[in-house]
Formats: structure tokens, sequence, C-alpha cells
């Protein structure tokens, strides 16, 4: 390479450095306009701008543009110059060393600076420095509401400063989670809410200038002393869903101090102003019992003998970690009025996938269990959590019962009361019908339809047996929905109830195709009368021995007492007392409304008075009800309004939100309107129906 | 010739004497009453005083237009018919031109056509009807009912808003479709403050920016008070019911109401309040609401005290079936076709039209078809939306029918629908109860110097006597109805409150009392003119046109008033004329004889 070409080289790659340079500082400028809205759109503005600008000013190509349009005069030296170095033009050597004696005499009149000037940055960097001046300033040129875009409120969300005098008043709070939880203590300022588990420590740090700080917790008020750093403090423990009332007022005044905080200043003028107030509502998450539930064998068992191996599983999991599981169990004996009871517990081995998940398993034979004929076993996993106290909770509980009247049933249910007669189950019939049905291409179609109707009697008498056992008898299939109906008279709407129905609905289809012979539609039907017998027997649970089929009713005995000492009662209705809540709602929503209807220059003229209402009204909302999200978000936008009181339509935004808020809390804690009759004269109404009546009965 | 005249003069005076009927029949020229009937608009005040109809066209300018439709009705009619101004007790149709009903009786047999001329111009939108009940109790949410008409405002956009307090409480919008609409709203909200509120409707200030007519008739002023009794319901049980029960329940958790009960358990034997009283005792009058259960035990006696309780008390009844009660005496309180039982596999849930919470159930008793005057509160969904629970007059009171058998067993679906319906349904028969004495004022809301219209009901005879303000006694005035009272009284000349104080001497004696607001800026609604003409039309058998329907309407009287065939009976030899022929024929005879010479 001659000198001229590495002079040429190096120019060409100087400028292409300086061009690539300014292309990234131009970006990253953009990117810090973008950035002060949101830092995602920052680094997608600069990534996008660079890009752009790379392929237009930065690529090979256009520097070379760039350096003829700065030197005219050099009529395409530089392009034929980058042309020969990369051998896209072949020349004879004498016109190639011209031409770069000639570019290098160029190149080196070159000023980088004039062709790649920075000063296109400026502006851009100005635009920049203006948004972000904009947006570290907005509290200052806009007040508390700079950023109403969201109502919701968000864990540790910080107040805006102006909307209770920062310069009066910083509160700090310090939620130290209990120790169980294994959370780490974390501290907000001036939150808008404080989020805390049940049972939290809350460390409140109030500096204020004024003489004399009170906390209010749901109703209780202390003074908080001062500590060293001439912070006032405070400590309260976080049981329930509530509030913090903080509030100042002027003892002796105190002043700033760097980095000590306030200190008594001294000064009578400092004392002149009203105390200042949060309210900070206080949301309690209480700490959830672990759910446990058993996993095998997950059902009933009956069996009628023998020793077979029952393996146990179970499963916990809790919200913050798990301490115990176990499985518990009454053994019930005897019969009659003699039963006697035996509790226990069974040992798990625990594999427990961390601390909030456990799994638990035991296996043990009947022998083992010491369970005979008659015995019912009934067992249950229990978990408890790591809190202090008793958090434990317990799965739904199943039984095994040994019985050998019941043997026959397997998994399924009926209990019949002549062994001989009636040892038949549902299951059994499901098997009885599968066998026949596996005959039926071998079997005669007389033979067959006998069979099947054999089987559809049977049929008959389990269903008969499950709705006696429910308390009803087997008329018609309306007539059991209707009476089936009497067994949970007075109870909610219940699934098992409805399983119940559903499986002597299936028994009813079932038998009625085994009468047609139709024996696969049958044990369609048969199995579906199973599963809905287990769906409501694993579920509800309510007919758990509730009437068991050894203790018979004596229906001979129903209406034969006397009745001659029988009498009238009195009836006394409860005492309701009247609907509170809703009448401190309207007198909510009555000072919010008396808020929005100020006159539009008094809360600019009287900051104060404004901020003191909208305040004390901001403390109604949550005293209603601490726990009422939407009651502790108006009382935020009140906390905002009060702060805005220079700035109209902020103002006039936060109270609609608050109103809006308190609203909906209200229509809820208010009786539905009242079913309105028709609009028409009563006495008119009544004759026209009196006169159609009659000219019905004509 | 002379025997000729001698014999036409005698058989003159014969058929004279004789005087003969001749019957006569034949086609007649049928009368038509072409009659124009235009209104004066109303006046629509203005806080200040002022009134303005802008919305309206002048009452001249419509009536040019009746009167060329009018004339081109004459000719097209005249021909066939014989047309008269107004209508008479031989006019064979009528056709009314204009906005308003005519003056004259129309008498119900009478083919009526009418031609509406629309009285108001566009575009505007006017609340037609702003309904919120007069009182409510405590911590009980208003239902306002607002219906909004809109003219030449297709396109548009309206918002109603619903304010108390100077706050909103709601808010609904609709977009106009037709050149002539009406459009219903209702809201349930929130009392604001303490009562009496006014609850002020809108239809918004954007419409009025689009160039409306009028701003004048959009916004209205409803006035509620606070109930200050509890609603006072007693249940009958002649055997226990769960269906019933459970309504109880639903409704002595609540402390708007006063619950007495009593349930039969055995002949004899019940479970009864303190203050329980018996179907047959006078005091059963105390209470708004009567709820019974166990149908199949009420007898013909408990039936005749429960029709005695709505027609004289004008209280409501609320029958709890919890099944068929065709066969009972229950069933003689019911004017309504056979009831049928229906029993469902799964629970379904019942539509509603009234904004009351929806009851799930799977045991129905179902009326077969509407019948006129009830009220229907729920049914059946889908294609067959047979009534479940309705209402309906009795006398002046109100009986209310709840098909929803099982209901009760689903009262926990829904957020409580099952105790919200029952509340809701309940303390609306209980507010329509008329009081002892009910005291009513209109309008509701007086401007300041004002004059208003007192009107006292009574359910008793008793003489009354009326206050305002303790002070100023207002003159009461019996009305045709019994135990109406009407009188008039001025509003305070400032704003503030009045209290009109009603005292009734009869049996015992009674006081009522009514706050009364008197406020410079009340917003009224814009009463209609009159009803639509298209009413009569509707209620003669006639149709309705727009003016450039004429054709339609002369085709509908061509059918409606064809010329009938008449017999008539006349009496020829009465008229005076054959004095004439009888005169001529005697004197002729008399002239001839002379000539020949005869005497």
């Amino acid at each position: 390479m001659s000198p001229e070409e590495r002079i040429v080289a190096d120019v060409m790659a100087r400028a292409v450095r300086r061009s690539r340079l300014l292309v990234v500082a131009e970006a990253l400028a953009w990117g810090a306009v973008a950035a002060a809205i949101t830092t995602a759109a920052g680094a997608l503005i600069a990534g996008a701008v660079a890009v752009w600008r790379w392929r237009a000013v930065a690529s090979r190509a256009a520097v070379l543009r760039a350096l003829e349009r700065a030197h005219p005069e050099a009529r395409n030296l530089f392009v034929t110059v980058d042309e020969l170095s990369d051998d896209r033009l072949i020349v004879k050597p004498v016109i190639r060393h011209r031409v770069f004696a000639d570019a290098a005499a160029t190149a080196r009149r070159l000023d980088l600076r004039t062709v790649f000037p920075i000063a296109r940055l400026v502006p851009v960097a100005f635009l920049a420095c203006v948004a972000w001046l904009l947006v570290q300033s907005v509290e200052v040129w806009r007040g508390a509401l700079s950023r109403v875009g969201s109502v919701a409120l968000t864990r540790s969300q910080a107040l805006d400063s102006s909307t209770s005098s920062p310069a009066r008043m910083r509160v700090s709070v310090a939620v130290q989670p209990p120790a169980y939880t294994g959370l780490e203590t974390r501290t907000v300022v001036d939150p808008q809410q404080v989020e805390a588990v049940e049972g939290s420590a809350l460390i409140v740090t109030v500096e204020s200038p004024d003489g004399r700080v009170t906390m209010e917790h749901d109703g209780i008020a202390h003074a908080l002393a001062r500590d060293p750093g001439g912070a006032f403090a405070g400590r309260v423990q976080a049981t329930k869903t509530g509030y913090l009332l903080v509030t100042s007022d002027n003892a002796p005044g105190l002043q700033a101090d760097g980095a000590r905080g306030f200190q008594p200043s001294g000064n009578p003028a400092a004392n002149r102003d009203a105390g200042a107030r949060r309210m900070i509502p206080l949301v309690v998450s209480p700490d959830a019992l672990p759910a446990v539930r058993v996993i095998a064998p997950g059902r009933d068992l009956v069996y009628a003998g023998g020793n077979p191996r029952i393996a146990f599983e179970a499963r916990a999991t809790d919200d913050f970690g798990l301490r115990s599981l176990t499985l518990r169990y009454t053994k019930v004996s005897g019969s009659g009025e003699q039963f006697k009871f035996a509790e226990g517990e069974i040992p798990l081995t625990v594999a427990s996938a961390g601390a909030r998940e456990w799994t638990g398993h035991a296996s043990r034979s009947l022998a083992d269990l010491r369970l005979k004929d008659g015995d019912i076993f009934v067992y249950r996993a229990v978990a408890a959590d790591a809190r202090p106290g008793d958090g434990s909770a317990s799965s739904d509980a199943f039984f095994i019962e040994i019985s050998k009247l019941g043997g026959a049933a397997g998994d399924a249910f009926t209990l019949p009361e002549e062994e001989t007669r009636y040892a038949l189950s549902q299951q059994m019939l499901i098997i009885r019908t599968e066998r026949l049905h596996q005959r039926r291409a071998s079997t005669t179609q007389g033979d067959l339809a006998e069979a099947a109707l054999n089987l559809a009697v049977e049929q008959r008498m389990i269903r008969a047996e499950l709705v006696f056992m429910l308390g009803g008898e087997v008329e018609s299939e309306e007539v059991e929905a209707a009476q089936s109906t009497e067994l949970q008279e007075g109870r909610l709407q219940n699934r098992g109830q409805r399983d119940l129905r559903a499986a002597t609905i299936a028994m009813s289809q079932a038998e009625k195709q085994l009468t047609a012979a139709n024996t696969g539609e049958a044990l369609t039907a048969e199995r579906a009368a199973v599963a809905a017998l287990q769906r409501a027997f694993s579920r509800d649970r309510y007919i758990l021995r509730a009437l068991a089929t050894r203790s018979r009713l004596d229906l001979a005995r129903r209406l034969t007492g006397s009745l001659s000492e029988a009498t009238g009662s009195r009836r006394y209705p409860p005492l309701v007392p009247a609907n509170r809540r809703a009448a401190l709602l309207q007198d909510l929503l009555s000072g919010i409304a008396g808020l929005l209807h100020v006159a539009p220059d008094e809360p600019a003229r009287r900051p104060g008075a404004f901020r003191q209402r909208a305040l004390v009204i901001a403390e109604e909302a949550v005293r209603i009800e601490p726990a009422a999200p939407l009651l502790r978000q108006a009382a935020a936008e009140l906390q905002r309004a009060a702060g805005a009181a220079d700035d109209p339509a902020g103002r006039s935004r936060a109270l609609t939100a608050a109103a809006t808020s308190a609203s909906y809390e209200a229509r809820r804690a208010h009786a539905d309107a009242a079913l309105a009759s028709p609009a028409i004269v009563p006495a008119l109404s009544g004759a026209f129906a009196d006169a159609l009546a009659s000219g019905r009965r004509r | 010739m002379t025997r000729l005249l001698r014999v036409a003069a005698i058989a003159i005076a014969v058929a004279g004497v004789v005087d003969p009927a001749i019957t006569m029949s034949g086609a007649t020229r049928p009368r038509l009453a072409v009659v124009v009937s235009v209104a004066e608009p109303p006046d629509l005040p203005l806080p200040g005083g002022a009134r303005s109809p802008a919305a309206f066209a002048p009452s001249a300018l419509r009536r040019g237009r009746a009167g060329r439709v009018r004339d081109r009705l004459v000719r097209s009619l005249g021909a066939a018919y014989e047309i008269v101004p107004q209508i008479a007790s031989d006019t064979a149709a009528a056709i009314v031109i204009g906005d308003t009903y005519p003056d004259e009786p129309v008498r119900d047999s009478l083919p009526v056509a009418t031609v509406t001329i629309a009285s108001e111009t566009g575009p505007n939108v006017r609340i037609v009807r702003v309904e919120t009940p007069r009182e409510v109790p405590a911590a009980t949410a208003i239902h306002v009912d607002v219906e909004v008409e809109g003219l030449a405002v297709v396109g548009r956009t309206t918002d109603v808003t619903v304010r108390i307090a100077g706050l909103e409480v709601g808010r609904a919008s609709h977009r106009w479709r037709a050149g002539r609409e009406r459009w219903r709203a209702g809201f349930d909200v929130v009392p604001i403050g303490g009562p009496p509120w006014i609850v002020r409707v809108e239809t918004g200030s954007r419409t009025v920016a689009e160039g409306e007519a009028t701003a004048l008739d959009a916004a209205a002023d409803a006035f509620v008070d606070l109930r200050p009794n509890a609603f006072r319901v007693k249940v009958y049980e002649p055997r226990p019911s769960w269906a019933t029960t459970f309504v109880r329940r639903a409704l002595e958790a609540d402390a708007r109401f006063q619950i007495e009960s009593v349930s039969f358990s055995s002949r004899g034997i019940a479970a009864r309040t303190r203050d329980d009283v018996p179907l047959n005792d006078p005091r059963i009058d105390a209470f708004d609401v009567l709820i019974v259960g166990g149908l199949d035990r009420l007898s013909v006696a408990d039936v005749r005290s429960l029709d005695r309780y709505m027609r004289e008390r004008r209280g409501a009844v609320v029958l709890v079936p919890d099944l068929g009660i065709d066969r009972w005496p229950v069933r003689e309180l019911l004017p309504v076709a056979p009831l049928t039982e229906r029993l469902l596999e799964r629970p379904v849930k019942l539509e509603t039209t009234r904004g009351v919470a929806s009851l799930e159930v799977s045991e129905l008793l179902l009326l077969a078809s509407p019948t006129p005057g009830l009220d229907v509160v729920s049914s059946v969904a889908g294609s067959d939306p047979s009534p479940v629970i309705v209402s309906m007059a009795h006398g002046g009171g109100r009986l209310f029918l709840s098909g929803a058998m099982d209901a009760w067993r689903f009262r926990a679906a829904g957020g409580g629908a099952f105790d919200r319906f029952w509340r809701a349904a309940i303390a609306g028969l209980a507010m329509a109860a008329p009081p002892p004495i009910d005291v009513s004022v209109e309008p509701p809301l007086l401007r300041p110097g004002e004059r208003g219209e007192l009107i006292v009901r009574l359910l008793e005879d008793a003489a009354v006597s009326a206050s305002i303000d303790g002070d100023q006694a207002i003159r009461l005035h019996p009305e045709l109805e019994a135990g109406v009272f009407r009188g008039t009284f001025r509003a305070r000349r400032t704003p503030g409150r009045s209290t009109i104080e009603v005292r009734a001497a009869g049996a015992e004696r009674r006081t009522a009392s009514r706050t009364l607001l008197v406020q410079p800026d009340v917003r009224r609604v814009t009463p209609d003119a009159a009803p639509a003409l298209s009413m009569l039309a509707s209620s003669h058998r006639g149709i309705d046109v727009a003016p450039d329907r004429i054709a339609d309407l002369e085709r509908f009287v061509h059918g409606a008033a064809a010329s009938p065939r008449s017999t008539v009976v006349r009496h020829p030899m009465r008229s005076a004329w054959w004095m004439i022929p009888f005169a001529v024929c005697l004197s002729a005879e008399w002239w001839m004889r002379r000539r020949r010479g005869l005497r």
C-alpha cells in the first residue's frame, strides 16, 4: 500500500467512525427523550433511531456521499478511490497512483468536524433535557394529581408529596412480617396504604416539625415518642384491616436540622399553622390455613373381611410454610346405642417439595388398624402451618367400614336388610350385566330377555333400597324427585342431593333398558348411576350414617303421640339493627358533594380549610369500613383532592373519582329499590279486574 | 168533468181523514263528521317565571294545516257523504284532524279516523315522565323511571343523568333511531344527605348545543321523602310452609320490616308473635301487607277476610303456594285461568322486566295465559314466557301470587336473590297500601309563593282539617270520591321547607304530616298537551294517518261508513199542500156548474 493510499484509507476510516459515533449519540439522545415517559419506550426509540440513522448516515456509501457533498470540487474522487480500493474498478497502476495522490491531497484538507458536525445533536440533547426537566419538576407545577392515571392502589405506592404537606410531615412505615413467614422487612414512605400479613409489626416513623405527633390505630390513639434522631416513632401490631391516622399538632415547634431530622425550633411563628394529618389505610392479609386433602384412597371403602393393605396418601399446601402433616382417625365400634370411639393418629412419611407443599404416605393393613366386623374407621389428614398457636386444617373425612352385609357392594352402595335376598349392589349389577352382554351372541333371544328381565328386577330393588334410605318411596320418577327434597328440607341447594337424584334416575333408565333387553345401553345407565352415587357420597357426605340400615325408623309409631298437653308457643322475631352503614355512606357522599360544590376560588383562597375538610371526609371514608377497597380508594382520592386545593381540574377529578367509589359502595349497602306497582288508580284497576272476572263467570 | 172534479175533491178529503201511512226503503247518504281540533301549546315554565313555547309550532299554523286537510277531505268525500263539522248522534263516522281530542263526546260505537298534525318542531329531546316513589324507607335505593322523547334527532346520542344533592348518581345513554321516538330508562340511585331528597333528571347539555328547539324540557325534578314508619307485615300460615317461612325470615332480617306471624302446626296450636291478630279482626287493617302460605288449609272464612282486607283496607295480600291451589277456596280470589304445575329437572332462573332480583325455581305454578290487568313480575324464560309471579288489582288493594313454589330451596343462589326479591316486592306492595291518612301535594315541589293543591285521602269517614306551618289553615273541600278532600294553599315566599299537617277526627284521632320543599329553581316535566290523537283512533276502530296519507283515510272511511239502506214510514196526507188541489177541484167544479147555469 502506497503512502497516499494509507492517507486516504485513514481519513476514510476516521470519517466512518465519526459518523457512526454521531449516530449512536443521536439515537441515545432520542431514547433519552422517550425515556422521560417510560424506559421501555426509550429503549425502543433509541434502537429504532439507531437502525434508521445507521443505514442513512453511517454506512460507508453514505459517508462517501457526505464527503463528496462537502467537497464538490473532488468530483467523485472519493467514490473512485473507494471503488479502486475494493477492486471494483480496475485501472492501470499509473492512473491508480494518480487518483490516490489527488485523493490524498484532498483528504489532507478535509475537516471531518465540518463534514460531520456535532451541532445536529444539540437540539435533540436539548429536547431530552427539557423532557427530563418536565418530568422531574412535575410535582412542582402540576401538584399532587400528576399521576392520577390509575385509580387502583398499588402496594407501597407513595402519595404525591403535596397531598399532605411533606414539609410538615413525612411518614415511614417499616413492615416486619412474622418471622415464620420468612418474608423480609420492607419500608414504605408516605404510602397510600400499607399492606401487611396478619401479625406483622408496623414501625411507624414520623418526621414532623410539630411538637406532638399522635397515631390512631383502629380507634385507639396514642402519642408517639421522639427517637434519638428527632423523629417520632411508634409500633403497632397488624391484626386486622383498619387504618393508621397520624396527626401532628403544635406543641413546641421543631425545625429541620439536616441529617438529624426535625428539632425543636423555639420559633413561635412555626407554630401558627394547624397540625398535619395523614390517614393511611391498613390492609391486613390473613395467613391462610393449609389446604389439605387425602389423595389415596380418597373415597370410602367397605370391606367384608380379610386383611387388605391400604395405602394412605395426603397432600397439603400452605401460603407460607407447613409444620406438620398427619393422618388422624376415629374408630367406631359397637352397635345400637353402645358405641365406642377411639381416636388416634397415623404418622405419615413426609416428602416435601419445599416448605409450602408436603406429601405424606403411610400404609396399614386392617389388622394393623385392629378393625373387626361392624367397625367404622373414619380418617382425615391434618396439616398445620408454622404460625404460633393453632394453624391446623383438616381434609374431608372418609371412612372404612368392615361389614359382611356390604361386602358385595365394593365401591358402590346398597345395604340390603336381608343378606340372601338383597345381597346386590349397583356394582355387582354392572358385573352381571357385563357378563350377560358378553354372552349376548351365544344366548337365545328368549333366554336373553329373561335374564335381562331378572336384572331389571334387581335394579329396581337396588333403586328402591336407595330411595328408601333417602326417606322416600318408589312410585315414579317425579315422586322420587319430589320426595328426595325432603331429605334436605331447610338446607341450601345441595350438590349431593342432585347427584342422588341423578343416580335414581339413571337406575330407572337402566331398569327400562334391561326390561327391553338392551344390555349395552343398560350398562351405560348403570355406570352413570354408580358415578353419581360416588359423587354424592364422597362430596357432601350428609348421608354418612345418618340413617344406617341397622337403626331403621319404626314407621308404626308415627302420629301416635298424645296431643293433650300440646300448646301453642310464642315466637320472638330477631332484633335487627338498622342499617347504620348505609346512613354513614349517605353522609359521606353528602360530604363529597359539598366539596364538589364549593366556590371555585374557595380552595385557592383558603387552602387550609378546604384541605382540612377533605381530609376529615377521607378519614370518615376509611372509618366506615377500613376493609372495603372502594372506601379506601375514595379516601385516597380525597387525600389527593386535599393536596390539590390550587388545581381546580385535578381537584375535581379526584373528587369525582372519590364520589364514584363511594357511590358504588353505598349502592351495595342499600337495599334494592322497592318493586313499584303499576301507576294506575287502584280503585279503577280493581273495578276493571272485577268487571273482567264477572264477565268470565257469565 | 164536473163529476170528476167532485170525486177528486171528495177523495182528497176522505184520504185526509183516513191519513194512510206509506213505508218506503232505499239508500241514504251517511253523515260524516270532519272535525278540526287543535290544542294551544303548553306553557313551559322557566325558573325566572318566563314562559316560552319555543318547541311547539304556533296553533294558527297548525290550524291552517288542519283546515287544508279538511278542505281536501270535503272535496273528495262530499259527494258520497253528508259532511258535518261536529260529531252528532247520527253521524256514521268521524274524522278528527289536529293534535287533540275534540270537545264533544265521542260514542264508543262510532268509527273514528284521525289525521295527526304534529305540534312539536324539532330537533328536540324532552323529558316526558319522571317517576319516583313518594317515600322510601331508610337505607333503600330510590328507583327512578325516566321517559324521554326525541324528535328529529336521529343518529344523535342523549345522556340522561340523575343527580341528588348535585352529585351524579345515575347515567344512561341512548342513540336515537327514529324521527319520533320514546325511550325509557330505569335507575336505582342512592339518596344522598338527609331527607327529603330532590332527584334531578337531565338530558345533558350536549343535545342543547346541537341546535335543539328548546332546552327548557331538558331537566325535571322529583321529590322523594323518607318513610318514617316500618312496613307492617303479617305472615299467616294455616299450616307450616317452607315457602312462607323463608319469605318471613328474609323480611325479619331487615330492619325496615315489622313482622307479626302465626303458624298453625295443629288444630288450635300455633306459634305466634306477640302482636299477631286474627284475619277477621278489624285490627288487621293496621298491617300494610298480608303474606299467606299453606293455602290448601285456608278456609272460606279466611278467604272472605282476605277479600275484605283488600277491598276495604286497600292492602296487599301475597299468596305463596307450595302446591297446586285450583281445588281450594283460595282459588276464588284469583280471576285467572287455571294454574298449571310444572316440575323441572334443573332449576331455571326466572326472567324479570322490573329490575328486581331473579329467582331460581324448579317447581312452578304457571298461569296459562296472560290475563288483562295482570302485572307480570316474573315469567319463565324462553319461547313460552308463561307468567309465574304476578300481581293484580283486587278492589282498591293488590293481590300478589308467587308461582315460584320451591324458590326457597335456591335462596343462596344469585347473591341472596331470594331475599332481595322478596324484600323489594313486599316493600313495593307496602308502599302502595294507603295509610289511614294519605297526604299529597300537587305539584310536589313548589316555587316561592306558588299555589299548590293539597289532596287528602282517608280510609274511614272522619272530619278532617289541615294547616301549613302550624298557623295557616287550609280549607278542604270534599270530592265526589268518598274520603277524598282537596284544598289549595300558597307556598311560603322564601325558599325553605314547610310542614303540612292534617288531622282527622273519626273513630280515633289521627294526624299526618308532609314536608313541603319550596325552591326557586324547580324544574318540572313538560306536560303533554293531551293524549295522542292516535289513541282516539285506536280506541274507535279507526286509523291514524299523517296529512300525506289522506288516500288511506278515504279508503278507510268508505269501508267504515257505507251508505246505509233505510226504511221510512211517511204520511203523505199530512202535507198542507193538499189544500191547494182540494180547493182547485172544488173551485173548478163550482165554476163549471155556474157556466152551465147550474147553481
